[in-house]
Formats: structure tokens, sequence, C-alpha cells
């Protein structure tokens, strides 16, 4: 079980989306994380292990040379791709409740913003540290982080601004999540953003890359859906 | 060149071709050192960049002033009956110069609705690598358009200071709006939405300071406090540039 289990964590270190993928090269005729996730469950392994101790593993691991500047932006979305291909077998699990996601994320671009693939990227990488994540889109209102927050009440919500003018509706944003609930604990990012600003906004958090998001949500006391 | 209220206006759709495309620059900004690009960056690289020809629409537009409305002190310009907040960093470089000559670049909306069709149809990768190229690309029209702006100032004996950005060194990126005020409506095809975003998003606008004495200097990133910029001249900041 480990050796299988070892294997697809290096699949998706690696980045090895399946069999016909060419990269790695050195990895090129090997199965990739899809069929190893699908002989995973087929082995009977506990699809909460899988999803831990081969996917989520893998990913943490990727985050960590992300941060260290060992791997770039690409390697790590080809990684992501491997970890989605693994993750497909394990969505029946999902509704079974076999597996239970670590909580939720509310991520969303703030009003008057458009940009949007920053913030899908932080969303992929949250997904891959074990989060279910709720995707508002771009140039979203407070309104709809709002009723958002009233489907997912435990859920953590994350803010992306790319314009110095947008990061200023964050503030906003903040006030009224935290004006709905004070318990609800909001991250933001964005180039223009800051530490100093998240401070003066009454953020709980700030990160400039998705690994900084990960480990804010990973040490949160465990919460439910 | 035309005359749009008292300001010399040029414009030009300049032809990028692949070759123009600085390969190695993108993948250093990408945050790989040479030789260390994995394959599949480099395949689908060349792939996206033989699509620049058809995909870009490449223009510039560029708004002289006269000298004479053209005011500095040391923390804003004031031309004409505008007044921009350009901040100490900026303004100090623009002191140099005469007058200045606002500017609008573009490449158009198609490369841009490539990378979003991507995005959203599930291939990050894909669709983060030609949002790049096309930050890249209109950097490079930038680039065209400088030296073209070399050209009409020549017989003036004008040089020019580096090109200056709303939202970049402390320049409230709101101030967009005032710098449109320049142009005919939509240089470029350009928009501004309330929030000062440029739409097509791939478009750039600023501001260069021309005259006798203006003085260029090499790039600087360091004056910038945008950390996690794409396009910093920092290995050191590179990984963060993502969000």
């Amino acid at each position: 079980m480990d050796d299988i289990l070892s294997l697809l964590c290096t699949c998706v270190e690696r980045g090895k989306v399946n069999r016909k993928s060419p990269h790695p090269a050195d990895l090129r005729d090997h199965d990739g994380a899809d069929e190893l996730t699908k002989k995973a469950v087929e082995m009977g392994i506990a699809p909460q292990t899988i999803l831990q101790d081969g996917l989520i593993r893998g990913m943490h691991t990727v985050g960590e040379r992300f941060r260290n500047k060992q791997i770039f932006v690409p390697d790590m979305l080809m990684s992501a791709r491997a970890m989605v291909s693994g993750m497909e077998h394990l969505k029946p699990f999902y509704i079974s409740n076999a597996i239970q996601t670590k909580g939720t994320m509310i991520i969303g671009t703030v009003k008057g913003d458009l940009h949007d693939i920053g913030k899908k990227i932080v969303a992929m990488m949250i997904t891959g540290a074990g989060w279910n994540v709720v995707d508002l889109g771009t140039d979203v209102p407070t309104d709809k982080f709002i009723q958002a927050l009233k489907e997912h009440p435990n859920a953590v919500v994350g803010l992306s601004a790319l314009l110095t003018t947008t990061m200023l509706n964050m503030e906003q944003t903040v006030a009224e999540i935290k004006k709905m609930s004070s318990t609800t604990k909001v991250i933001i990012g964005g180039a223009p953003v800051t530490k100093e600003f998240a401070l003066k906004i009454g953020a709980d958090a700030y990160s400039p890359d998705p690994q900084g998001a990960v480990e804010f949500l990973n040490a949160l006391p465990a919460r439910t859906n | 060149m035309e005359i749009f209220s008292g300001n010399e206006i040029y414009r030009s759709s300049p032809e990028i071709k692949p070759v123009d495309f600085n390969i190695e620059m993108f993948y250093q900004h990408l945050g790989y050192s040479t030789g260390a690009v994995p394959g599949f960056v480099v395949d689908f690289v060349q792939t996206a960049i033989q699509h620049i020809p058809t995909m870009i629409a490449p223009q510039w537009t560029i708004s002289i002033l006269q000298e004479s409305v053209v005011v500095f002190d040391k923390k804003s310009m004031t031309c004409g009956n505008q007044q921009f907040h350009t901040e100490p960093i900026i303004t100090k470089r623009l002191r140099t110069a005469s007058t200045v000559a606002f500017f609008v670049c573009s490449i158009g909306k198609q490369f841009e609705e490539w990378s979003k069709h991507e995005t959203d149809s599930g291939d990050l990768l894909k669709g983060y690598i030609l949002d790049l190229i096309a930050s890249e690309v209109v950097e490079g029209v930038a680039d065209q358009m400088e030296l073209q702006l070399d050209e009409i100032i020549s017989g003036r004996g004008w040089k020019r200071t580096n090109r200056y950005s709303p939202g970049y060194c402390d320049w409230s990126v709101s101030e967009q709006h005032k710098l449109f005020s320049f142009f005919p409506p939509h240089p470029c095809g350009v928009s501004l939405t309330d929030s000062a975003l440029m739409l097509p998003i791939k478009s750039i606008s600023g501001v260069i300071g021309l005259g006798p004495n203006a003085i260029r200097k090499d790039y600087e990133c360091s004056l910038c406090n945008l950390e996690h910029c794409f396009m910093r001249r920092n290995p050191a900041s590179q990984n963060s540039a993502i969000l």
C-alpha cells in the first residue's frame, strides 16, 4: 500500500498526469497519478488515505518547493493537473462522505477587478490541500460573498485584487463579513496587497503566494463545511 | 499626426513577429534559468508564439503636450487643468523633462480571450502561460512605441525619460481617467472601467518625460514597491508573482 501511495505522491510532485503524458521524460511510459489513483481505489485503500497520503502529500511538497524557488508556477500547475486527474477517481467518495474535506474556502476577486488566473491558481492549491473551494469568480460584490457565507457558515473567505483601486474594495467586503460573523477568517492577496494593508482593513491574514494561504488554512482549528 | 486639445497625437499599428518575442527573457520571468526550462513549457510557448501575428492587434497612441502647459512640483505634475499626483519617485524623474508624452498601448483582446478560454476550460497551465506571453508582447509594443517616439522627437533636440505607469511607484491607478482625457475617446480601442481597469486588459498606459535635459536610466525595478510584480527584474521575488 505504501509503495503505490509513494508512487502517487511522486507523480503529483513531478507532474506526471497519466501514462501517455510525455512529461517528465524519465517517467515516460510509466503510470501517472490518473492510473495510480484508480489502482489504489481498486486495491481497496481507503479513499481518505489515498487523498491524504498520496495526492495531498504530493501537493504539500510542491507548495514547499515553490516557496523555496526550486520550482516555478508552470511546474506547480503541472502537478496540480496530475492531482486533478487523480481526484477524478475520488469524486464519488466525496458524495458518499467517505472523504471529508478540511473545510470550505470561499474565494473571489473583488468588485471592479477582472483578474482571474492568480486567484484560480490559489484555489487549485487549496483544493490540493484537501479543502472544498467555492470560487465566486471575478468582479464579486460584497453581497455575493455574504450570500456564499450564509450557505457555508463555517467557511474561510479569500479575497483577491490586482489593482490599487480595487484593493480598496476589500475593506468594505471585510467589514461586512466581520459585521455578519466576527469569527469568520478572511485572508487577502494580490500584487498590490501587503501585510500592512491586511492589518489596516481588519483581514486576518495576507499571503503573497498559494502556499502561505494553504499554511494559514491548515493552521486553523478543524471545521465542518 | 493630428491635434487633439492642443496636443500632438501620433498613432501606429506596428507589426509584431514571433521572432520579436524575447523567449529567453520570458523564461527568466517565469523563473527559469537558461537550459532549465521544462520541455512542456518550451513546447507550449513555441506553439503559442506562432499565433502572435494572427491573434494580436498591436497599437499605440501617443499624446505629446506643449511645453507651456506642463508644470512639475515635488510630488505632482500639472498638465493644463489636470493635476497628476505622480508622487515623489516618478515626479523626481520626470522633472528632468520640459514636457511629457502620455501613451496607450494595446494588443487587443483576442490573445487574452484565448487565455481565458483555456483557463475557464480548466487548463490553468496554458491559460497562465498565454496570459504572461500577452503581458510580454504588450511590453514589446511599448518598447517599439518608445523607439518611434525617439524618431518623432529627434529633430527637436529632445531626449526622453523612462516610461512610468499609473499603479506603480505610488502613482494611483485611478489617475488613468485623467490620463485618458489627453486622448480622443478610446485610444487604441481601450476603454476604462470605473476602477480604472483598462479593457482589453493587455494594455499599458503611462507617461514619458521629454526635453533637452530628460534623463533615461536603466530599468529601475528597485524604485517600485510592487514586490511581487511578475516583471520585476529580481529573481528572488518572482515566485510570488501570480496573484
